[in-house]
Parts: C-alpha cells; sequence; structure tokens
C-alpha cells in the first residue's frame, strides 16, 4: 500500500495541468482509442473524393460521346456499367463513413467515460461533496454521451472539409486552368466564412439550446409544482404563463437565428454562384466568346466535368458547417469533464485494494461472515479544508430544507484511540467535525497532519469499512442486489451468475440480524423485489436496516454510521437500535455519530466533539 | 400513424406560417435543380452551336441561372426562418394544451407522477415532436412537389425520358422512408430502453460512492456502468450504421435517375426525338432531384421515436398514465411521509435541524416588540367549517405499516389545534387527507358537511390555505409566486403579507423589491426565507380552514415567535389544524393532540 504523505497532492501536479488546457485541444488527444477508426473515416472520405472525380469525368465522357462524337448507345455500355460501378462505390462509402464514425465514437466515449468513473471513485465521497451530486452523475452519463457527435461527424469532416474542396479544385485546374482558378478565388473567402461559420453556428446552436432549455425548464418547474398550482387554483393561469414564457423565449431566439442563419445563406450563396459563374463561363468559352486564356481549347467534355465537380467542391463544407453544432456541444461537454477530471487524487486506488479483504471465518449454519475487530487510532490529526473555488459549488444545490448542511468541518490535533470492539458515539453540534472523522476512519479523507492507523495499517480508502450513512442509498436492482453488493463471495462472481440456495440461506440470516426477514417476506417477490424508481419504497427506517444488513454481510471489522437514526420515527429509530445492538457483539468496531438521546445511551463509551477539537472522552 | 393525427391537427394553427415554409422549402429544391439542369443545357448548346458555327442566344439562360443561383440561396433562408418559428410556435402551443390536460389528473397520481421519470421524459417529448414537422412532414411534402413538378418538366421536354426517371425516383422515394421508418424503429426503442439504466449506473455510482468503496463493489458497478453504457452505444451504432446506410442508398437513387436519364435519352437523342443540351438538362436535373430526397431516410428513421414520444404524451392527455410505481411490487406511496433517496430528485425527509430545542414561549417577549407594526386587522374569513375524521385508516401501500388506524377527530369551526409528534411520524398525512391528496383506505374525513373527496376540487381548494410540507416556490419573481393565492392582489396587499411572515425587510433590502427573481425552487432563498415567502402566500389566500405543515420549520427561534405573533390575529375565526414536532411554540389556547395517541384512534377523545 502507497504511503500517503501530506503533501501528496502536489505530486498530481503535471495531471492537474495536462487536464486544464483548453477544452478543443482536450478533445483532439482523445482520439488515441480509436486512432485507427479516425484514420479509416477520413481515408474513406479521400477515396471517395477520388470517386467523385471519376464520376464527373464518366459522366462527361458519355454525354460528349453520345452528343458530339454520335457514339451509339452500345459503345457507351462500358462506360456506362464502369460509372454503375463507380456509384456503387460511392454508396459503399457513405455507408463505411457512417460505420468508421460509430465505431471511433464508441470507443472513444467508452475510454473517457471509464477513466472518468475510476477518476470520481477514487476522489470518493469525500471530495465530492462540494460539487452537486446530480451534476456529477450527469457528467458521467449525459455529458460524455455529448461527445459523440464530435468524433462521431465533426474531427472527420474537419479533416475533409479542409482537403477534399482542394484536390478537385487540383482536378479542375488541370480541367480548365481558368475555371480551376475561378473556383480558387472562392476559396479564400471559404476560411473567412469557416471563421462567422464556426462563431455564428456556435451562438445559433447555443441560442435555440437556450431557448429550448429554458422553455422546458420553465415547463418542468410548472408541471412539477402543479399541485400547488391547484392548490391555489391558479392551474389555468399557469398553463397561460406556460404558453407565453415559451413565446417569448421563442421571440428572443428567432432573433438570433436570424443573423445566424445567414452565415449558412452566405456559404450557399457562394457555392451557387461560383456553380453560375463556372457554367457561364464554360458555355461563353465554347462559343467562342472569349479569346484569350484556355477558353478556346475546353470542349463539352472537360466543360461538363468542371459542371459537376463544382458543387461537390463546396459540399464538404456545407456538411461541415451542419455538424458544427456537434463541436458546440462537444466543447461545453469537455468543460465539465475536464474540470472534474482536474480534481486532484491524493493517489490511485490499486484494484487490489478494492477487493474486500477475503473473510476466512464464516459461521457454519447462516453461512455468515464472523470479523475479527480492529482498533483505531487517531493520532494528532488535523484537517484543513481548502475553500472551494466558486465554479465547483452549484448554486442550484440548495439542500433541502431543514436538512443540516453537508459541507465538511475541519479538525485540530485530534487523539483518539478506539479499542477493537469497543461501540463509540461521537456527539457533538452541528458543524462540529463529526462526519470529518467518520470519513477519516473509512479512509475517504486523508488528514492534512498527523495518522490514522486502523489495526497496524492506514486506512483502507473505504473497502472492509462497513458504512451507513444517514439516508442509506439504495441501488437501482432487486433487494438482493443490493444485499449482495457489499458480499465478498458476491464480489468475484460474475453479475448473472444464477444465486444458489448458500447464497440464500446467507442473504436471510443477514435480513434476520438486521430485523427485517418479515418485513421481505411479506413482499410477494421476496428477494427478488425491485427497489428504487418506480419500485418498492422502503421506509427510512427499514432502509437502514437494509444498509445494516450490507454491513452484516460484508464482514467488515469496523462499522461507521453517520446518523443511522436521524429523521426517523421514534418506533422505526428503536428497531434500527435494536438490529445494531445485535451486531454489537465485541465482533466488530463500531463509531456511530448521533444527535438522539437514545442513541447516546446505547454507546459504551461518548465521544464529544466541539469546533474540531475532543472536548469529552467518558465511558458509559 | 393514428397518435400522429391530433399534433398534426394541433399545426392548424400555424398552417399559413407552415405552407410558406414549404413553399420556399419546394422553391429552393427547384431552384437547386434548375440551376445544375440549366447549366448543363447552357454547356451543351455552347459546346453544339461553337462546333457547328451557329448563333445562340445566351443572355437569357445565363440571367436564368443567376436567378437560380440567388433564389435557392435567399428561398432558403427565409424558408428557416418561418419554419423554425411555426415549430416554435407550435411547441409553445402543445405544452399550454399538455399543461392544461395534466391539470385534471387526480392528485394523489400527480404525487406519483411527480416522484417518477415521468415528468423528465414528458418535457422530452414534447422536444422531440418539433421533428415531426421540422424534419419529416414538411421535407416529405416538399420533396414529393418538387420531383413531381421536375418530372413533369421533363415528361414535357422528353416523353419517355421523364416516365423512365420519374418512376426511378418514385420508386425510391416512397421505397426508401418507408424501409428508413421500419428498420429505423426497433433502434430508436432500443435507445430509449438503454438510455435510463444508463442514467441510474451513474446515479448509483455517485450517489451511492460511500458504500460502493466500503463494500469493495468498485468493479462491480464499473462493470454495471460500462455494460449499460456498452448497451446504449451498441444500439447508437446500430441506428447511426443505418442512418449510413439511408445516406448511402439516397445517393445511389440520384445516381440512378441520371443513370437511367442517361440510358434512356441517349436513344431518344441519336434517334432526333430530343436535342443534344435537352439530354445534358434531364441528365443533371435527374441527379439534382435525387438531392431532394437526401434528408428524408435520416429523418423517417426517427419517426418511431417521434410516435412513441406522440402515443406517450396522448396517454398522459387522456389521462391513461401507466403508473410504473403501481405495475410493480407496491405503490409508492403519496406525497408525504419519509422514503428513503432512491434517485437524483431527493425526497424531503426530515433532518436532524427539524427536531432542534424548542422554541421557548412566545408570547410576551414578541407582543412587546411587534405591537405597533401590527398589520390591519385581517378581513373576516367566509364562514368557518368544521373538519371531522371518522374512522379513518391509512397506509401508504398495501405493505406498509399502517400510518392511521381507527382515526377519530373533529376539530370545530374557528378551533385552532396543534398535533405534536416526532418528526417522520407521519402527521403530514391528516392534512394531506383534508385536503384530498391522498385517499384514505378506510373511514371518511369531512371538511363541513361534505365528505372531503366529494367537493368539486375547486371549491375544496378555495376553502383552504395549506402551507404544505414541500415548500414549493416556483422560479419567477417574489410577486408572481405571491400572487399565485390572489391574482387580483396588489402591491400593498403583498407587503403586507410579507410583513406578517417577517420577510418584508428581507424583501425589501433587495433593489428589486417583489420584483427580486426567486429562482428554481427558490434558490436565491435561505430555506427559512423560502418556507416564509410560502407561508405569506397561504396567508393572502383568506381561507376559512388553514393548514399548516411545520410552519416555523427551519426559522430560528426568535423568527419564529415573531411570526407566530404576527400571525395569531389572521388566524382568528378559522378553522386551524397545524401540524409540528415543537408544540411548546404554540399559544395557549390551541388545543394540543399527540400525534401518537391520535394516530391508533383510541385516545383523541371527540369534542
Amino acid at each position: 500500500m502507497a504511503v500517503r504523505a501530506p503533501n501528496a497532492t502536489a505530486a498530481t501536479a503535471p495531471a492537474l495541468e495536462s487536464t486544464t488546457e483548453r477544452p478543443s485541444r482536450w478533445l483532439r488527444a482523445q482520439i488515441a482509442p480509436a486512432r485507427t477508426a479516425v484514420t479509416a473515416h477520413i481515408g474513406v472520405g479521400l477515396f471517395d473524393a477520388a470517386l467523385i472525380v471519376a464520376q464527373a469525368l464518366l459522366i462527361a465522357w458519355i454525354v460528349h460521346a453520345a452528343i458530339i462524337e454520335k457514339t451509339p448507345l452500345s459503345a457507351l455500355m462500358p462506360y456506362a456499367v464502369a460509372l454503375a460501378g463507380v456509384f456503387i462505390g460511392r454508396a459503399l462509402c457513405t455507408w463505411a463513413r457512417g460505420a468508421a464514425g460509430a465505431w471511433s465514437a464508441q470507443a472513444i466515449t467508452a475510454s473517457i467515460r471509464q477513466r472518468l468513473y475510476r477518476h470520481v471513485a477514487a476522489l470518493g465521497p469525500s471530495r465530492l461533496q462540494r460539487y452537486h451530486s446530480g451534476s456529477v452523475a450527469s457528467t458521467l452519463v449525459e455529458q460524455v454521451e455529448a461527445l459523440e457527435g464530435y468524433y462521431a461527424h465533426y474531427l472527420p469532416q474537419m479533416v475533409l472539409a479542409s482537403l477534399v474542396p482542394l484536390a478537385l479544385i487540383v482536378v479542375v485546374f488541370v480541367l480548365d486552368p481558368l475555371a480551376g482558378a475561378l473556383l480558387l478565388l472562392a476559396v479564400p473567402l471559404v476560411p473567412l466564412f469557416m471563421a462567422l461559420i464556426g462563431m455564428r453556428a456556435e451562438r445559433r446552436a447555443q441560442a435555440q439550446q437556450q431557448a429550448i432549455n429554458r422553455i422546458s425548464a420553465h415547463f418542468l418547474d410548472r408541471l412539477r409544482g402543479l399541485a400547488t398550482l391547484r392548490l391555489f387554483r391558479a392551474g389555468e393561469r399557469a398553463a397561460a404563463d406556460v404558453e407565453r414564457a415559451a413565446d417569448h423565449y421563442r421571440a428572443r431566439s428567432m432573433e438570433v437565428l436570424k443573423v445566424a442563419f445567414l452565415s449558412s445563406a452566405a456559404l450557399e450563396l457562394i457555392s451557387a454562384l461560383s456553380i453560375a459563374l463556372v457554367a457561364i463561363y464554360v458555355g461563353f468559352s465554347l462559343l467562342g466568346f472569349l479569346e484569350f486564356g484556355p477558353g478556346p481549347q475546353l470542349g463539352l467534355f472537360s466543360g461538363l466535368a468542371i459542371l459537376i465537380l463544382a458543387p461537390e467542391i463546396f459540399l464538404p463544407l456545407r456538411r461541415f458547417a451542419v455538424c458544427y453544432h456537434d463541436k458546440a456541444t462537444a466543447v461545453g461537454a469537455a468543460k465539465e469533464i475536464t474540470q472534474l477530471l482536474a480534481e486532484p487524487v491524493p493517489r490511485e486506488l490499486s484494484a487490489a485494494e478494492w477487493c474486500a479483504q477475503a473473510v476466512a471465518i464464516r459461521e457454519p449454519e447462516s453461512g455468515l461472515p464472523i470479523p475479527n475487530p480492529v482498533a483505531v487510532a487517531f493520532r494528532g490529526v488535523s484537517v484543513t479544508f481548502p475553500t472551494a473555488p466558486a465554479e465547483a459549488t452549484e448554486p442550484a444545490d440548495r439542500p433541502a430544507e431543514g436538512q443540516a448542511s453537508t459541507a465538511m468541518v475541519g479538525l485540530r490535533d485530534l487523539d483518539l484511540r478506539i479499542e477493537a470492539g469497543e461501540r463509540v458515539v461521537i456527539r457533538g453540534p452541528s458543524g462540529a467535525g463529526k462526519s470529518t472523522l467518520l470519513h477519516l476512519a473509512a479512509g475517504f479523507l486523508e488528514p492534512t497532519r498527523g495518522e490514522v492507523r486502523i489495526g497496524d495499517a492506514l486506512p483502507p480508502g473505504g473497502a472492509g469499512v462497513a458504512w451507513v450513512g444517514q439516508q442509506p442509498w439504495l441501488f437501482h436492482g432487486t433487494i438482493r442486489e443490493n444485499l449482495l453488493l457489499a458480499d465478498p463471495l458476491a464480489a468475484a462472481a460474475p453479475l448473472s451468475e444464477a444465486h444458489g440456495g448458500e447464497d440464500e440461506q446467507r442473504l436471510w440470516a443477514a435480513l434476520r440480524e438486521a430485523d427485517l426477514e418479515a418485513v421481505v417476506q411479506a413482499l410477494p417477490q421476496g428477494l427478488d423485489t425491485p427497489l428504487g424508481e418506480g419500485g418498492y419504497g422502503l421506509s427510512g427506517g427499514q432502509a437502514s436496516r437494509l444498509a445494516l444488513a450490507r454491513a452484516v454481510l460484508s464482514g467488515a471489522p469496523l462499522l461507521l454510521l453517520d446518523e443511522p437514526t436521524a429523521g426517523l420515527d421514534p418506533a422505526s429509530a428503536e428497531r434500527v437500535l435494536k438490529a445494531l445492538a445485535r451486531l454489537a457483539d465485541g465482533r466488530r468496531t463500531i463509531l456511530m455519530v448521533a444527535h438522539d438521546a437514545a442513541v447516546h445511551a446505547w454507546g459504551e463509551r461518548i465521544v464529544v466533539i466541539e469546533h474540531g477539537r475532543l472536548v469529552e472522552d467518558r465511558r458509559a | 400513424m393514428r397518435e400522429l393525427l391530433p399534433f398534426l391537427k394541433d399545426l392548424k394553427a400555424e398552417r399559413g406560417r407552415l405552407a410558406l415554409g414549404t413553399t420556399l422549402l419546394i422553391v429552393s429544391l427547384l431552384a437547386a435543380i434548375g440551376l445544375l439542369g440549366l447549366s448543363g443545357w447552357l454547356i451543351t448548346a455552347a459546346a453544339v452551336a461553337g462546333l457547328s458555327g451557329l448563333a445562340l442566344e445566351v443572355y437569357r439562360p445565363s440571367a436564368g441561372i443567376r436567378f437560380f443561383a440567388i433564389a435557392r440561396t435567399v428561398a432558403r433562408y427565409f424558408e428557416r426562418l418561418v419554419h423554425h418559428d411555426a415549430v416554435l410556435r407550435a411547441l409553445a402551443r402543445l405544452r399550454g394544451q399538455l399543461f392544461r390536460a395534466l391539470a385534471p389528473v387526480p392528485l394523489p397520481r400527480l404525487a406519483r407522477l411527480r416522484r417518477s421519470e415521468l415528468l423528465n421524459r414528458m418535457t422530452a417529448d414534447v422536444e422531440a415532436l418539433d421533428n415531426l414537422y421540422l424534419r419529416i412532414v414538411g421535407p416529405t411534402l416538399a420533396a414529393a412537389v418538387t420531383i413531381v413538378l421536375t418530372v413533369g418538366v421533363l415528361i414535357v421536354l422528353t416523353g419517355p425520358l421523364g416516365w423512365t426517371v420519374g418512376a426511378v425516383l418514385a420508386i425510391g422515394g416512397v421505397l426508401l422512408p418507408a424501409t428508413a421508418w421500419r428498420l429505423g424503429f426497433p433502434h430508436g426503442e432500443a435507445i430509449d430502453r438503454h438510455l435510463p439504466a444508463l442514467r441510474g449506473a451513474g446515479v448509483d455510482a455517485v450517489q451511492g460512492l460511500a458504500e460502493l468503496r466500503a463494500g469493495g463493489a468498485l468493479e462491480r458497478q464499473e462493470r454495471v456502468l460500462m455494460r449499460a453504457a456498452h448497451g446504449l452505444a451498441q444500439a447508437r451504432a446500430r441506428a447511426q450504421r443505418l442512418t449510413g446506410l439511408g445516406d448511402a442508398a439516397v445517393g445511389l437513387l440520384g445516381h440512378a435517375a441520371l443513370l437511367a436519364a442517361l440510358l434512356s435519352g441517349i436513344p431518344l437523342y441519336q434517334a432526333g426525338e430530343i436535342s443534344g443540351p435537352i439530354l445534358a438538362l434531364a441528365a443533371l436535373a435527374a441527379l439534382a432531384a435525387g438531392e431532394a430526397l437526401s434528408a428524408l431516410p435520416g429523418a423517417w428513421q426517427q419517426l418511431g421515436r417521434t410516435r412513441a414520444a406522440a402515443r406517450r404524451l396522448l396517454e398522459l392527455q387522456r389521462g391513461e398514465v401507466v403508473d410504473e410505481a403501481a405495475t410493480s411490487a407496491g405503490a409508492l406511496g403519496a406525497a408525504s411521509g419519509p422514503t428513503v433517496r432512491t434517485g437524483p430528485t431527493g425526497t424531503e425527509a426530515v433532518g436532524p435541524d427539524a427536531t432542534a430545542t424548542p422554541a421557548p414561549s412566545t408570547a410576551p417577549a414578541a407582543g412587546a416588540e411587534a405591537g405597533p407594526r401590527e398589520p390591519a386587522a385581517a378581513a373576516a374569513p367566509q364562514t368557518a367549517l368544521p373538519i371531522r375524521f371518522d374512522k379513518v385508516d391509512f397506509r401508504h401501500h398495501t405493505y406498509a405499516e399502517p400510518i392511521l388506524e381507527q382515526v377519530d377527530l373533529h376539530i370545530a369551526a374557528g378551533e385552532q389545534v396543534v398535533v405534536y409528534g416526532p418528526s417522520g411520524s407521519g402527521k403530514s398525512t391528516l392534512l394531506d387527507l383534508i385536503a384530498g391528496f391522498i385517499v384514505p383506505q378506510g373511514g371518511t374525513v369531512y371538511l363541513g358537511e361534505r365528505a372531503s373527496t366529494a367537493w368539486p376540487e375547486a371549491e375544496r381548494f378555495g376553502a383552504l390555505g395549506y402551507l404544505t410540507q414541500r415548500t414549493e416556490l416556483f422560479a419567477d419573481t417574489v410577486a408572481a409566486n405571491l400572487r399565485l393565492a390572489a391574482p387580483q392582489a396588489d402591491d400593498q396587499a403583498l407587503w403586507a403579507a410579507l410583513q406578517r411572515v417577517a420577510l418584508d425587510q428581507r424583501i425589501a433590502a433587495n433593489a428589486a423589491g417583489l420584483e427580486a427573481w426567486v429562482g428554481e425552487g427558490g434558490a436565491q432563498l435561505s430555506g427559512g426565507e423560502a418556507r416564509r415567502l410560502a407561508l405569506a402566500r397561504v396567508v393572502l389566500t383568506d381561507a376559512p380552514v388553514v393548514l399548516l405543515d411545520e410552519p416555523f420549520r427551519g426559522l430560528d427561534d426568535e423568527t419564529a415567535a415573531t411570526v407566530c405573533h404576527r400571525l395569531e390575529p389572521w388566524l382568528q375565526g378559522r378553522t386551524v389544524l397545524i401540524v409540528s414536532h415543537a408544540p411548546e411554540a404554540a399559544p395557549a389556547h390551541q388545543r394540543r393532540l399527540a400525534f401518537e395517541t391520535l394516530q391508533r384512534g383510541s385516545a383523541a377523545a371527540p369534542l
């Protein structure tokens, strides 16, 4: 296990720099896992350009031969067949580009998401506290999804938009230098308009997205409060209000769109006028009106070929403009992602540490693990928290009213030794640093000074500790899945593996320990009852007891509880404490933060903390 | 397709704009075809004339080319503006309609809807509908008209060549979107199915991080997350490959039309039936006409999702809401009661602060201080009503422990009652039952002479001033939040209400005053301030029956005492039921009942 120095965060400084660079550069640097796919995508696009040239030449030749040379159709059939082949080839190219885009996007986003998840996991709950939990989850899910278009469309199209037009102009140049020069004249306009599109398209995409987001947010806000609106008999007024607000945002976004659509109109105008000019120039040359330049040498073949190539020169640029919003979306997402990745991690958790220590001894009948209690020692521990940067704190994340703020509080020179098998209650006013103490013991947090020891080792970063928070988290899934989550026997097994009778027995035994057996037995689907959104809602006390059952299964020798009875009615709280008492059999060391007097009576040792200092330590 | 009809009908109001937009789209498509076709004609005619030494009138064709070039761009620009405007207008109206349609949903179900993801999904569904006209109906209509017109011109000019090109475009134009729609349907559905799974895994990973680390389950959760992500990516990749296939096929269609034009045109030309320039014009026009179809396969591929969105919205409108909660093991409880956070939207379980030290006796201290600023005596309320619980049973769901058993309770008209008990014990259910937010499993709750559920909702709510457990403020101004209760109230009345809850100075301190923005869910106010703003809103209702759920939650003792004192004259003459964890704060004349004794029916002796 790596030893953590207090200045361990400094060691990760270079990594910090590399992730705070500009989002677009960061985005480009992420293609590594799909370099082949991106290269293939661009390669196919270039091959398609070659086919475009072949197609233009073949069509021009067939028309020229038929009209000027009066070649019979039968003699032209080989060319027609070749043209059909080129068409099929182009169709294959289009299909292949779509597939390559999907492939690269999938590979890149998967790699980013995995890295992000591991980073979040290594940061742990303490460091994530200053983020809105919803925003971290959305970064992990939605923001990573938002990168897809960048790799599937934008990036390859950007390369193609700069290469293909030039390559096609070279071909036109060979056919007729003056027509080539004419199109080349349009090219300096292109970077100009690209820049214009860059800014305008971004603004357009943002304005439109913002309008839609605002309309939706307003709609959702009123929809969520519909019961309240009805309570005040304001439903009809609110409906009119929803319409009015939506119309207001529409009017505002239309103002922006009016200007923003101009940029694509300009690009289209350049394209259309170039085609028109080339057509008129070629026509006049063929009529012999133009005595200068290469005009007189121009024939129907080269004239038609140029005409067919002209729109194709501008097509990649127009496609690029279309997928520009992919970039705007991705840059916004990348900002969120890099901000989270820049959050320093004291040390990487290795996979070996993640696995809970193997539990050797189990009760023969129930299969429940018998833990070996450990002592916990805090030696001269101080914790200071840096003040959070303004952008990291989400203003929208106001804790539910009546709930204590979850902000962490520091500790000063704390010396405390908890013997193996002791059950200790930590008391103190809100904001005294009680939770910080618990997070230190779990290893979610490292002391700024001093050291924390579990047994004779450093805190394990969470693993091997049973954690029961104020509002235990129930995972999307069944009761069984929620229980097995902490079970070292299940951790090794694949997720989908069928559960044998031994598992079944162990789970029921754990539920019995936590006083939940009867509740689960009464459910028609028993252990396989789905929990969470759209599923069965356990009451607060039942959820706390489920968390205790998890703790039993984990076999963890150290049980950390953060106000497990807060917000519970007295009867429920009593049941939780009773279940907890069964676990306090000397086989586990228990640390519990609590306010309730009932809980204080339960502890055999009371530790009081105020303003980050230990002020009282007595045995009950 | 029937599910789309109502939404297409909704678009009728915008038919002027939509018709204009679609016409502009047709003009721009025709101009593009004209540009390429006429250019081909000019070049070929010039080449033929140049060789034969004949004169050619070039000014009108070249003017036509320039006209088409400009018309294409201008028409396209205005088409975009008109279409976006029309669709945003239609969506604004659609939101209003949906809102009205949801308004009569029974309240208990509304509480369940609020908990589920349904409302979020509904918002996304409304957005998905802009796809319907902008990407599907408009372009399809425009493509059809454009192709018919182009083929018509070709038939006039070339006869059989036009028919051949027309046949190719017609077959392809029908087959491609239809195939894209059929093949795309399962992909859209797969994406819709995988997205919530991924979101769930993401929320679990972050919210349950402490549990995951403690349980050594980080790797397991990583597998769950990555598997969900992989499932979604696979579904997306399949959809994207299909889009690629559609693009390839539509490209091939334009090329096939060109080839058909050449193969059928060359013999016609060589037989002298059409001229060379017309042959070139037909070939290039056929190629360009294929492009009118280019956006269709991709759009039709999305039709499945659009339809699913439309179907869900219609179900909501008709009230056939699929109650996901009810289909699994047990229905979730209604609006109140502590439940465990299981999603991004936490419930409002009462935290440790709520169980803080009881407030000291209020009357003397606050009386001396607040006397001079006492607002004018409240207007006499409508006739106060009695409240009666008759053997009421309530539990949140079938398997939950009962919260109320055989509860009898009588509150006389004009009487003030405080029900006290620890946080989380279910006191709020009493108030929710009176308001009809939830329905008892047994017994009856009477409001006046009638059962609460027998009242028409508007009348019942007209008689109630209810401060709910949850502080519900809207993303709007202070004034707008207050006027929900009294739309006609003038600023003076609003200030008076704010004064009663001791919030007037706080609001006045802000430069924007009553027009200050409250923010989403009252985010710009502290918990206690938001609570008082909600209380001021109840004061503005002037209702004869007042239900207050923990009115002083989040307030410090001093403020709570001030508010309690200033509220007192207003409460006079109304039937009042307050639930609180700290009964000590209640004035002496209020009857106090312990919830624990009331809960099991026996001890609550009716008056």
